[in-house]
């Protein structure tokens, strides 16, 4: 069996509105239309199409992309040698973050207890915390969607 | 945006004794810092906030946990999916 003439002259968009029986390119604008008017015509339509296919970013096919396995083993190991860095680095600096232990537990847990006001203190201020990140909205200030130069 | 909060915080900074304050959601995201309270305990506090409430399950309200020692105390409330940690001197 033998395939339909697909050579540099057939069309890319082949009958887009038929019923796709066609294997023919259809001239929509009829028999009339002079020849030269027609190669213009396809080589317009050639460099639409090559503008929009290198104006498209594929959001789809950049998760495709295919990793060489060399690639992919440096960057395994160069991520865990920094996770490695930032463990040690995060294990000293923690001390800092909380307060150093009690040097005589006893005499904390002789004192008094929290006070009434320190415990309204806290309550009131959580209220007020949770009050304000509640009614807290994001102000459009800018567009996010910055439009690339295309020429 | 964060106004209301950074109005709030001021406010509290301003009370004798106090001399930083925490604010973090549930998930131990930092939504505000001031004096000494350190950006990066915002996970702790939250976490601490939400296991002291498992202790009673039951209750309404959350309780207020405060962590004492030798100087300071660190008063720790969760309310609404918001922990608001406060540190200040032992009075």
């Amino acid at each position: 069996m033998q395939t339909p003439d697909v050579n540099d002259r057939s069309r890319l968009l082949n009958n887009p509105v038929g019923d796709g029986s066609a294997t023919r390119p259809v001239n929509s604008y009829g028999s009339a239309m002079p020849s030269q008017q027609k190669g213009n015509e396809q080589s317009a339509l050639n460099q639409i199409l090559q503008q929009t296919a290198s104006d498209i970013i594929d959001v789809a096919a950049l998760d495709s992309q295919s990793l060489e396995h060399s690639d992919y083993v440096d960057r395994a190991r160069q991520y865990s040698n920094r996770l490695t860095v930032m463990c040690n680095t995060g294990r000293t600096r923690s001390r800092g973050w909380m307060p150093a232990g009690v040097a005589a537990p006893q005499v904390v847990l002789a004192s008094p207890p929290v006070s009434p006001l320190d415990v309204q203190l806290v309550t009131s201020m959580a209220e007020h915390a949770s009050q304000s990140v509640r009614e807290m909205k994001v102000k459009h200030k800018e567009d996010l969607v910055v439009p690339f130069t295309v020429p | 945006m964060e106004k209301p909060l950074d109005r709030h915080l001021e406010e509290l900074m301003s009370t004798p004794g106090v001399t930083g304050v925490v604010c973090a959601d549930t998930k131990g995201l930092c939504l505000a810092a001031k004096g000494v309270g350190e950006r990066a305990s915002s996970g702790l506090f939250s976490s601490i906030a939400q296991q002291a409430a498992q202790l009673h399950p039951d209750s309404k309200t959350s309780p207020v946990v405060c962590l004492e020692t030798d100087q300071s105390m660190i008063l720790l409330k969760n309310h609404n999916s918001v922990t608001t940690a406060i540190h200040k001197t032992l009075s």
